[in-house]
């Protein structure tokens, strides 16, 4: 058996090369270790952040609903976000205090999955010297390749979120519509979904929220080890389907609404 | 009896350490009820007569049940039917002219020995952990074969059904609380070091030939929770 090598690439500070007892590994590329968090841990801390995103969809989809009660009732209830806590809170508490939250929340959320995307890479076979791709597994449908493709789901989203907060709460052109105007919400709102290749952005990210949701919320079960039952797991997984439909559709009446000037 | 004629990919390596690749061959007389072993052993008959090295493959009960054999066909472990070893999947899918390709069970965790046979040693390294005999019960308790297919199937190389199955057992097998969780700390510790996490992505269930369920893969995070943090008095 060969002795395993460690690659040519320098050494980072503070990683340790993969542990390996595999044959044939020796040109396994170093891989960034993080010995003391075990799979086990970062799939609770997805899970808490993946908790964390889900109900703040859906509290933020009720929201952004409020767009059909009016453009006073829309801008109040921004305004209220930033009031919120008053007089004892400054104004922005509560908005920053849950953008840390959130903030803190991604960070750990793709961070752990960039580790565990490396560890998987590491066990497929991937990173292994061979000819060939690997096998391509059973052909699926569109639709269920989407659920299964979390990171890129997840990519879609994390590109999506950017957008989002240059779009409409920081108004940096260009991904901000021609007349932001701080504090006003709604027309902030109307402007933007105006232009219809931000509303089939805005769509397609829907799209790709449903399938995230919809295969993400069982994985919370699973990796907390609530789904060795299985009516709880059948139930979480029609919860999770009625949440993921629930949220994008939800969202995604806004840009059609303002595209058919229903919104205006 | 229907002849297919079949163009066989096979993957030819000789060695663990030399590099392999897909080598075609022709088997002019398959049939529909052929199983995939069967396939094997009609190419190698061949091969024989030719004077030239058979094709290496896994091989045991040739009844589903014994958990040795296994090889990938066309991308998917065991073969195209859902919940059957390769020695029981049959050739009913494929036409007269049709081309197969058959590898080796695909993951970092089940090294190439030979052509098709692969080293299944690292179900074996994490089995250990529970005290072998302790976990071969609890597999066995389970319906686990130990065949490895689940870990070759993941897209992440992880072998939580298999992991799973046994920590799902595992329980009314140890003396005491503390035996359990220190039985399963090892386990999961010894499954990070050879296989991937979870994604609960489920093509593990769609190849288990002992038909394992998909609840299995949540014993991994309940067992490793319950160490972790459960009281001490619950049982």
């Amino acid at each position: 058996m060969n002795a395993v090598t460690p690659s040519p690439a320098a050494p980072v500070k503070g990683h340790r090369p993969a542990p390996s007892r595999l044959p044939g590994l020796s040109r396994l590329r170093e891989l960034p270790e993080l010995p003391e968090l075990s799979n086990t841990d970062l799939k609770l801390a997805m899970a808490g952040s993946g908790a964390l995103f889900s109900g703040y969809v859906l509290v933020h989809m009720l929201g952004n609903l409020k767009v059909y009660q009016g453009e006073e009732k829309f801008n109040a209830y921004a305004e209220f976000l930033r009031t919120a806590g008053a007089p004892v809170l400054p104004r922005g508490t509560v908005l920053w205090a849950a953008r840390g939250v959130l903030t803190t929340g991604l960070v750990a959320h793709v961070g752990a999955a960039a580790v565990l995307t490396a560890r998987s890479w590491r066990a497929n076979g991937t990173l292994l010297p061979r000819r060939g791709r690997r096998p391509r597994g059973r052909r699926r449908s569109p639709w269920a390749v989407a659920k299964r493709s979390m990171r890129s789901t997840g990519g879609v989203l994390g590109l999506f979120t950017a957008f989002h907060v240059l779009d409409l709460t920081l108004g940096a052109r260009p991904a901000a519509a021609r007349d932001f105007e701080h504090g006003s919400a709604y027309a902030n709102l109307v402007a933007s979904l105006s232009r219809p290749p931000v509303a089939a952005a805005y769509a397609l990210s829907m799209a790709a929220l449903a399938a995230h949701l919809v295969h993400g919320i069982p994985e919370i079960a699973n990796d907390v080890g609530a789904s060795y039952d299985r009516a709880f797991q059948r139930r979480v997984r029609i919860g999770a389907s009625v949440l993921g439909a629930a949220v994008a559709a939800g969202n995604t009446t806004i840009p059609v609404a303002v595209l058919t000037r229903a919104v205006r | 009896m229907t002849t297919l004629h079949l163009t066989v990919d096979v993957w030819r390596q000789p060695s663990p350490g030399e590099p392999g690749d897909f080598v075609s061959y022709d088997v002019p007389d398959a049939h529909p009820d052929m199983t995939v072993l069967e396939l094997l052993d009609r190419l190698n008959e061949q091969l024989a007569a030719a004077g030239e090295d058979p094709v290496a493959f896994d091989d045991g009960c040739r009844e589903g049940v014994c958990g040795k054999c296994g090889v990938t066909v066309d991308g998917v472990p065991h073969g195209p039917e859902r919940n059957a070893a390769s020695c029981m999947q049959h050739l009913g899918a494929y036409r007269d002219g049709d081309r197969v390709r058959i590898e080796p069970l695909r993951a970092a965790s089940l090294p190439v020995k030979r052509d098709l046979s692969v080293d299944k040693k690292a179900l074996r390294r994490v089995a250990k952990e529970a005290k072998f005999p302790v976990a071969m019960k609890a597999l066995a308790n389970g319906g686990c074969i130990s065949c490895g297919a689940c870990i070759a199937s993941c897209p992440n190389g992880s072998g939580q059904l298999f992991v799973g199955t046994m920590l799902r057992e595992l329980p009314p097998l140890a003396k005491n609380e503390d035996e359990r969780r220190e039985r399963a700390t090892k386990v999961i510790a010894a499954a990070e070091e050879e296989f991937g996490p979870c994604s609960l992505l489920g093509d593990c269930v769609e190849v288990c030939p002992a038909g394992l369920p998909i609840e299995n893969l949540s014993a991994v995070a309940r067992e490793n929770l319950r160490a972790r943090f459960g009281r001490p008095a619950q049982d």
